[in-house]
């Protein structure tokens, strides 16, 4: 393994806070990380996108040297995640998926213990503000704490910590939607400051409303990374409209259902579609850009297509046409998938995660 | 009631191999003791083996009250007790474990929203328990039978046993509606039990042998103790005494007023509710919990095992009180009986000492007790990872610091647990101008290695082989204690189990010259395994 350069992105010398290459992590058979390509600069609040069973949260325990990663090279802060866990921590805060607290000692105690084990505490009245904010009671034991309330203890420590970085894992799980916004304006805040943070989540309007940059992980792999506007610029944007079936006009994947027409538009083709519809006095035409679930959706979705192209063939049948039909199109095309799932903003699973070891249970 | 059946189906279902484990740890150390003792033992050594035991109030306390010289009752004396107690704990660990666990792990609230009715829980709980106590103790009593022992007697043993269990499972149930965590409740459940077999080791120690040393009659305070009155039905026992199934009437009249307890509290019990209620606390850290030297969070684990130390320890300082309050006395008593002393004056130097040997005995305990929570908190390191790994380790927390905190406690929690015993029992004897310090001391003294290699087993549990992180230790512990008990009584061709035991090399002070290189051996063998913990805990992936 190489050494990577020695050095602080943030004193000023410049070079990314979190970089892998060709990251793997086995587990037996396993493959949780399977050649992880990673770079997050300094100052960017970058999104960490993927299903469950991704290997986001295994990515961020190698990031963190709970894990040793079985191949490739990873570096935070241009140090060694393994060798180096503890200098590198002594700058980080984070915020682990699954939060438990020790039951027997109260909110408050918990954020001070781990303030100050990482050893880098804000102010106290950094701690006041965040408690109050965040609506917590930190008097209570952690065994009384509801799910929400020790996502809220987690996140309150993680920005009561004066870091450079902060590894939040899914942060929000469990958080109502006031808390939400408290949670995006402290992401804010330390962006501001200058801190960087990498934020997994499966929560895209999250990610969306915060994250400059946005990688997506699928089985192990980024699959795209970039700016949100350079993700969009690639993709189509979804057109609806009531009017005449599209003939001789650039719209694809499209959805006939009696007037109402669905259909997708590459970026360059926009003007020319807008013009058709225009002439054919088409009605509730609506243009949207694709939004980041489309954009992950069609990596998460490729494997379902895939999966179905396989087992169809594998009955015989003719997979071409059965897929320009528009109930099949719909389950295999993900760019038409944005009803229901769209409204929730959660993507579906991929599988469980690991069960959850939880102590304290009790709602509030 | 609504699902009692299937959920007593999924407990039984759930316990199989825990049941199967403890089917053979008491069934089979009661056949392992009847064929040894059967073949090692003919009836003049169990004479001499029963008058040794009843002229030594010290061994009185820790196996029991003799009521004959016949091949049973030798067995029983000498293991029933053990028996008794392992079955307890197996009982009191059952409760908890299917009551307050669950309501801790939130299993019980994921059952209680189904189909199920208020009572199916508490009631699968206790019909399990009592197939499982039924399997236990029927396998026992059918080993029993088949290696040629008495029929009645066998039957009657397996009774006293089942109705300790019985009360054991519901001292459990108690525990868990009482304490708010299942830790607390297991410990205190398993206090309970270990008190039944003090109080009846008290009374046997008062007791009055017979004037041939075939048999001791037990003191009152056998009566205050379920184990107590199982002994006291004497199954085995040879003329003129004969066996009593009485005393065992008391256990399920015991039974059905624990039982009326527990159905009250339960039936004004919320979900997880508990007794005692957790109480609200300080809505900001102290400064000590956050400290971390060097990367080790002494802090945060000496908070976290602060309450598990300090039971250790009171318990110690409890049998302190025994101790010091109890060696005069049964040294006076063998004084007053002149046929006694004679023997005892035969068995060499080591009995010269009466009182000095029965502290030691007592220390025994507190040794096991002492390496028991030295290990307790090395193990508990695994649940930390578990539980809260992912936060610890991502703040500025060496690995090696981690383990060296939870070792440091450790080492704290198994001397002060030594300590206080000493200091009890020490202040208490010299308050009657008996002035065994300096005995008392090295007494202590000499369980340290023993300690120390427990707690190195811990922490190499924990390194090493963390999925048997819940019994491993354990069954170390107790089995290498029981090796060490029971191997003498197997004759020389077992000696090696002996010699494999660590509690074998434990030091005797009281000897003319005593022989510290078993402890030298303790030692080096701790601080080996120690090392190796060490390595390996900082290089593997730690699972969170």
């Amino acid at each position: 393994m190489t050494v990577a350069p020695r050095g602080s992105s943030v004193g000023g010398v410049p070079g990314p806070v979190i970089e892998t290459q060709g990251l793997e992590k086995r587990f037996g058979r396993v493959r949780a990380l399977d050649g992880l390509d990673l770079v997050v600069e300094q100052g960017q609040v970058h999104g960490f996108l993927g299903p469950n069973g991704a290997g986001k949260s295994t990515a961020i325990r190698v990031l963190l040297g709970m894990l040793r990663a079985t191949g490739g090279e990873a570096s935070v802060f241009g140090m060694h995640p393994w060798r180096d866990a503890v200098a590198i921590h002594r700058r980080v805060a984070t915020v682990p998926g699954d939060v438990t607290l020790w039951p027997g000692l109260t909110g408050g105690e918990a954020i001070d213990t781990l303030t100050r084990l990482r050893g880098h505490r804000a102010p106290a009245s950094d701690r006041a503000r965040l408690i109050e904010a965040f609506d917590l009671d930190p008097r209570r034991r952690a065994k009384a704490y509801s799910k929400g309330n020790r996502q809220k203890v987690a996140l309150i420590a993680a920005f009561a910590s004066e870091a450079d970085l902060y590894i939040l894992d899914e942060p929000t799980s469990g958080l109502d939607p006031l808390m939400e916004s408290v949670f995006q304006a402290e992401i804010r805040r330390v962006a501001q400051r200058g801190a960087t943070v990498l934020l997994s989540s499966h929560i895209l309007s999250e990610v969306e409303r915060l994250c400059d940059v946005v990688s997506i992980i699928r089985d192990g792999r980024i699959v795209e990374s970039g700016s949100l506007d350079q993700l969009r610029h690639l993709r189509h944007a979804v057109v609806a409209y009531r009017g005449p079936a599209p003939i001789g006009v650039p719209i694809v994947d499209v959805a006939v259902d009696g007037e109402r027409v669905r259909g997708s538009v590459a970026p360059d083709d926009v003007p020319a579609v807008l013009r058709w519809l225009g002439e054919r006095e088409a009605q509730a035409v609506t243009l949207t850009p694709p939004s980041l679930e489309e954009l992950f959706l069609r990596h998460y979705g490729d494997a379902e297509r895939v999966d179905r192209a396989r087992s169809e063939r594998a009955k015989g049948e003719r997979h071409g046409e059965e897929l320009l039909a528009p109930d099949v199109e719909a389950l295999a095309e993900p760019e038409e998938l944005t009803g229901p799932i769209a409204s929730t903003g959660v993507l579906p699973s991929a599988g469980p995660e690991p069960a959850a070891r939880r102590r304290g249970r009790h709602a509030e | 009631m609504d699902g009692t059946r299937l959920l007593l189906a999924a407990a039984l279902r759930r316990d199989r191999l825990s049941l199967a484990l403890w089917v053979i740890g008491v069934a089979g150390l009661w056949a392992a003791v009847v064929g040894g003792v059967g073949a090692a033992f003919d009836e003049e050594s169990r004479r001499g083996l029963v008058a040794l035991l009843a002229a030594q109030p010290a061994l009185l306390l820790l196996r029991g009250a003799p009521a004959g010289i016949g091949l049973g009752a030798v067995m029983f004396v000498s293991t029933f007790a053990y028996l008794a107690v392992m079955v307890g704990l197996m009982m009191t660990s059952f409760a908890v474990r299917h009551s307050r666990g669950d309501e801790d792990a939130g299993r019980a609230e994921l059952v209680r929203g189904t189909a199920v009715g208020r009572w199916a829980p508490l009631a699968a709980t206790l019909l399990a328990g009592a197939v499982e106590l039924a399997v236990v103790c029927g396998a026992t009593a059918a080993v029993s039978i088949a290696l040629g022992l008495d029929a009645t007697g066998s039957l009657l043993m397996a009774a006293a046993l089942a109705g300790v269990g019985a009360l054991a499972l519901l001292v459990g149930l108690l525990a868990a509606q009482a304490l708010p965590t299942s830790r607390a409740a297991n410990g205190a459940a398993a206090i309970v039990v270990g008190a039944w077999f003090l109080v009846r080791g008290i009374g046997d120690a008062l007791g009055e042998p017979s004037a041939d040393l075939t048999r001791v009659e037990a003191a009152w305070p056998v009566w205050l103790s379920p184990i107590g009155w199982g002994a006291q039905a004497h199954p085995f026992a040879d003329p003129p005494w004969s066996p009593d199934a009485t005393p065992l009437l008391l256990l399920p009249a015991a039974a059905l007023v624990l039982g009326a307890l527990v159905v009250l509290l339960e039936s004004r019990r919320e979900l997880g509710g508990s007794l005692l209620p957790e109480r609200g606390g300080r809505a900001a850290g102290g400064a000590i919990l956050g400290t971390a030297p060097g990367g080790a969070p002494l802090g945060l684990t000496a908070r976290l095992l602060f309450g598990a130390g300090l039971a250790w320890v009171l318990v110690a300082a409890a049998v302190g009180a025994i101790a010091g309050r109890l060696a005069p006395v049964v040294a006076s008593a063998l004084a007053d009986n002149p046929g006694l002393s004679r023997i005892v004056s035969t068995l060499g130097a080591e009995g010269d000492d009466t009182e000095g040997v029965f502290l030691s005995a007592l220390a025994a305990f507190i040794g096991l007790m002492a390496s028991a929570a030295a290990m307790q908190a090395a193990l508990r390191l695994r649940h930390e990872e578990l539980a809260h790994g992912e936060l610890v380790l991502a703040a500025a927390v060496r690995r090696t610091g981690w383990l060296a905190s939870h070792l440091l406690v450790g080492a704290v929690a198994g001397l002060a647990t030594l300590a206080s015993f000493t200091a009890v029992a020490g202040a208490s004897l010299s308050a009657a101008g008996d002035d065994r310090w300096g005995q008392l001391v090295a007494i202590a003294g000499a369980h340290v290695p023993l300690v120390a290699v427990y707690l190195a087993v811990g922490a190499a549990i924990v390194a090493f082989v963390p999925a048997a992180v819940a019994w491993l230790g354990w069954v170390l512990l107790v089995g290498l204690m029981l090796a060490g008990d029971f191997a003498p009584l197997f004759g020389e061709p077992w000696e090696w189990i002996e010699v494999l035991s660590p509690f074998h090399w434990i030091a005797n002070p009281l000897a003319a010259e005593p022989d510290w290189t078993g402890s030298r051996w303790l030692a080096a063998i701790a601080a080996a395994l120690l090392a190796a913990a060490a390595l390996r805990f900082s290089r593997r992936d730690a699972v969170v």
